[in-house]
């Protein structure tokens, strides 16, 4: 346990007789969690803090179990379990959230996640952020393996990060990296949290009014498939929207490269740090254009994946990559007898929106310092 | 001096609904062939049941109509052809008695070339009138003010042989700019809004304001000078005719639009210009983003003042104006959309541009009428009239009213040959099956229904004077807002959802704010599931849309 760790104001009383009584709980209950991989059955506590004084209280814990570094945020109110009083109220729709019950058996405390709990996050908020928001009303944005991502009063984006990794979180990184370059096409960063050499959390302004880009594309397939005749005379044609999100793309290249430095090899190819796990699942369409919402790879292990330096073609390639999955996707849906007799429109509307988003791209004002054109040309599908 | 409906509600317009009517066009009294003025008045009831507030004449004073009545040749005189100032005066006591405004066109900027200031001021250079216009010796000054009617006009000056000098136009040449530095024209024209105020008229639509200074080094548009004379006009309503509005035609960008406002001391309204080909857009990709995002570069505007909304007016569809930022959204997707180019410099109407889709028009409308401003009907669109592209010019929508399957569409017992134009006789759009007696004959019709919609605009003030705020939906097709009743007024909510897409839609929406309202659907008032903390859910059918009080319940 880390020095740091301490007791006083801790409602439960003494911490250490709270890890005691919780290390057994969470194998079991880190078993249950969509974002911890496997079936865990040893857990050790590594480090654990205080963060408030009273009931119901917060505690931050971390854990090692196979290795893997988890935070685990413990919500401890009165009571044994999670629907006796009203004030609990919000487990007894999420029972898998409880973490069990502990303490003395006239004195009962129930343990459990604290993202689950309003109070607990509208306090996580004032902490990380260093001044009382005010939360009154939270949501549960998107849950991955990496982290939770809790949508606060439509202002405020609070990602806790579950999984945590020694040093500067990549994708706490790359915000601040591009927030910085004034690259003004990612969620503004409002406040990390940081402790002990890791990042647990970053407070984000919410996007408003966004919606991702595969359901923007769906959209215009949908219309697509349903006139069947060529994407460019149909209503939901994407290919302003494909040039405006390669446009965008070409500015982040460029602040990456600012951000990052870039490395060009001996065949001539600039190499700098990429997206890496770049799609239409990671982009939103915001009221105000594109935004890359998420840096976060799909695959949890790819953690290494994120911060890594390669040509930015890559990140094309799966953005592109992830155009024709869609296409197909939405053929599938649309014709699931025959989805191939889709395929031409479907090839039709691929070509048309990366040409698009290839123009775009190339309209970014320096792109030509990150990647060639011919380059980038190759990459359509046609 | 006739009465004003009504007086006590300063604040008449933000909750109004206007009609927009080309009284050539609407009803012709006297067999002559042109709509007139006692023919407005014929069908003052039709407009009552309507149930519209005011009516927006467009211009009417004497002028050789070479465009079409923008060129005005006496500001004191109403066309001959649609009577004179005693039928309008008539036409203002007969609205007023059925509580509807009046406000017409009024053209600030310049005169026709045939208006005897014009005639006078050409004389020489030494005559009174010398300085009204603007004159120069050469043809190079002010060379950033662009050329509005580019393709019509060469250059902002023209050459008079008669006073062998070039005076200044930024519409047509034959409509030469008042020069607002000379005292006396901005007397004259204060002399003009008097007269019809005094008349009864309830206010006026201003046309092509931004244009009236010219300055050195500027592109001569929304100058300073421009903004203090409006700011006279205004000051001449508010103290000797309260009540009455002024809507100020500048067909800029929402930022600049903002300053026709001043500080709530210019114009009462403005016309929002770039929302209009985003309702269309919006419904063409299926998709939000096109409204939501003007509605994001709207700015505020100062209490008590509002705009004027509309789907489309007597002009035509233009780009230049609504979109004058290269890198701007509308500008990348006419760019890729040769179906929205081919109806660029045309004039169309309403169920046309949208292939006569009743679901469409339903959709469009009910955006309209629950977006923040006051919505304009175009005469006509109440019909989903069509249009005659093949008629040129503006005239492809300004085609008779339709108001029986008769002769002449029931608009004019003169001989067809005589007609001013031609009525729609095409199987879809002509006047055998579009017109008033058939549509208010049929509970189904689409006139029948935009009544209802009236009704319930009308029972639902927040829709004038309330806020608006977006929902977010994860779902591209929805656009989903609420419209909220300004601060210190009774709590009243309105939740208003559009599926934008052909195809049915499911809306998740996050009303937890509301838990435990009722929303009541406004046109039935039947109450849905009471809201709770967790996400709402609507089922929409193709373009449905549904406009919900949020209701507490004891």
């Amino acid at each position: 346990m880390e020095s740091g760790a301490s007791s006083a104001g801790c409602g439960p009383g003494d911490l250490s007789t709270l890890v005691a009584e919780i290390e057994p709980l969470l194998a079991p209950f880190l078993s249950r969690q969509e974002w911890c991989t496997g079936t865990v059955e040893r857990v050790a506590v590594e480090d654990v803090e205080s963060l408030s004084s009273g009931l119901p209280a917060l505690v931050a814990l971390r854990v090692r179990t196979a290795g893997v570094a988890y935070q685990v945020l413990v919500g401890v109110r009165a009571g044994d379990n999670g629907a006796d009083t009203s004030e609990q109220a919000f487990l007894a729709e999420q029972p898998e959230c409880i973490i069990g019950r502990v303490g003395l058996p006239d004195a009962p405390l129930l343990t459990y996640d604290a993202l689950a709990d309003p109070e607990l996050v509208g306090a996580l908020v004032d902490i990380v952020t260093g001044q009382a928001q005010g939360t009154e009303h939270m949501r549960k944005g998107r849950c991955t393996q990496r982290g939770t991502s809790l949508l606060l009063d439509d202002r405020f984006e609070l990602r806790v990060f579950r999984r945590v990794v020694d040093g500067a979180n990549p994708e706490v990184e790359m915000i601040l990296a591009l927030d910085g370059e004034g690259f003004n096409h990612v969620p503004a960063p409002v406040a990390v949290w940081r402790r002990g050499g890791f990042d647990l959390a970053i407070v984000l302004e919410l996007l408003t009014g966004a919606t991702d880009g595969t359901a923007l594309a769906r959209t215009s397939l949908r219309d697509l498939y349903a006139s069947g005749v060529a994407p460019g005379a149909t209503g939901g044609d994407f290919s302003g929207e494909a040039e405006r999100l390669g446009n965008m793309t070409g500015f982040l290249h460029i602040a990456l490269a600012s951000a990052f430095g870039t490395k060009t090899d001996q065949g001539g190819a600039v190499a700098t740090r990429i997206h890496g796990d770049y799609d239409l699942d990671h982009v939103s369409r915001a009221e105000m254009g594109w935004f890359v919402h998420d840096f976060e790879p799909r695959a949890p292990d790819a953690a290494g994946d994120l911060g890594r330096r390669a040509p930015v073609v890559e990140d094309i390639g799966t953005m592109f990559a992830s155009l024709r999955a869609a296409a197909r996707a939405v053929a599938h849906e649309w014709s699931p007898s025959d989805p191939e007799a889709l395929a031409g429109l479907a090839d039709s509307w691929i070509e048309r929106n990366e040409k698009a988003f290839v123009d775009g791209y190339l309209a970014a004002t320096g792109v030509e310092s990150v990647a060639a054109e011919e380059a980038v040309r190759g990459l359509v599908e046609t | 001096m006739a009465a004003t409906p009504d007086v006590i509600d300063p604040h008449w317009y933000r909750r109004a609904v206007f009609y927009e009517v080309l009284v050539r066009g609407f009803f012709d009294s006297d067999d002559d062939g042109t709509g007139d003025l006692p023919g407005l008045i014929a069908k003052l009831d039709y407009l009552e049941w309507l149930g519209i507030d005011c009516l927006w004449l467009l211009p009417v004073q004497a002028s050789p109509m070479r465009d079409s009545g923008y060129d005005i040749s006496d500001f004191f005189a109403v066309q001959p052809a649609y009577g004179d100032v005693d039928d309008l005066v008539r036409l203002v006591d007969e609205a007023h008695r059925r509580n509807i405004r009046v406000i017409a066109d009024l053209v600030i900027n310049h005169t026709s070339d045939q208006h005897s200031w014009f005639n006078e001021s050409r004389q020489d250079r030494t005559n009174p009138r010398a300085d009204w216009y603007v004159w120069s010796d050469d043809d190079q000054r002010w060379p950033d003010a662009r050329i509005i009617f580019s393709d019509t006009e060469r250059s902002n000056w023209t050459w008079d042989p008669q006073r062998e000098q070039y005076y200044w136009h930024r519409f047509f040449s034959h409509q030469p700019d008042l020069n607002y530095e000379n005292p006396e024209v901005g007397e004259a024209m204060l002399e003009v809004v008097r007269f019809w105020l005094d008349k009864g008229l309830d206010g006026f639509r201003l046309d092509a304001v931004p244009y009236l200074y010219q300055e050195d080094g500027t592109t001569c548009e929304n100058l300073p000078a421009t903004h203090a004379y409006l700011k006279r006009i205004r000051k001449e309503v508010d103290t000797s005719y309260p009540g009455r509005v002024l809507l100020a035609e500048a067909n800029q960008w929402p930022a600049d639009v903002v300053d026709y406002f001043g500080s709530g001391d210019e114009c009462h309204m403005c016309f929002h210009f770039p929302l209009m080909p985003r309702l269309f857009m919006a419904l063409r990709r299926e998709q939000r983003f096109p409204v939501t995002e003007i509605l994001a570069m709207t700015p505020e505007i100062p209490s008590g003042c509002q705009w004027a909304i509309f789907l489309r007016n007597h002009d035509e569809l233009t780009l230049e104006k609504v979109s004058d930022e290269e890198r701007d959204y509308m500008y990348s997707e006419y760019a890729f959309d040769p179906l929205m180019r081919r109806h660029m410099g045309i004039s169309r109407r309403l169920a046309p541009l949208i292939d006569g889709d009743r679901r469409k028009a339903e959709l469009l409308y009910a955006l309209l009428f629950s977006l923040p401003g006051s919505p304009i009907i175009y005469y006509g669109d109440e019909l989903l009239m069509g249009d005659n592209i093949y008629l040129g010019d503006r005239d492809a929508v300004r085609t008779p009213m339709q108001w029986t399957p008769d002769r002449n569409a029931g608009f004019s017992k003169a001989d067809f040959a005589k007609l001013y134009l031609p009525p729609l006789m095409d199987p879809v759009y002509g006047y055998q099956s579009v017109n008033v007696e058939a549509q208010r004959r049929s509970p189904s019709s689409f006139l029948q229904w935009l009544q209802r919609l009236t009704q319930a605009r009308q029972a639902t003030p927040v829709f004038g004077v309330g806020g608006v705020e977006v929902l977010p939906a994860e779902n591209p097709s929805v656009l989903a807002y609420v419209r909220c009743a300004p601060e210190g007024e009774p709590e009243h909510t309105v939740l208003c959802v559009y599926n934008l897409s052909r195809f049915a839609q499911p809306a998740e929406l996050d009303l937890s704010r509301w838990e435990g309202r009722v929303p009541f659907e406004l046109m039935g008032r039947v109450p849905f599931a009471r809201v709770t903390e967790h996400m709402y859910t609507i089922t929409l059918g193709p373009h449905a849309f549904f406009w919900f009080e949020l209701v507490e319940e004891a």
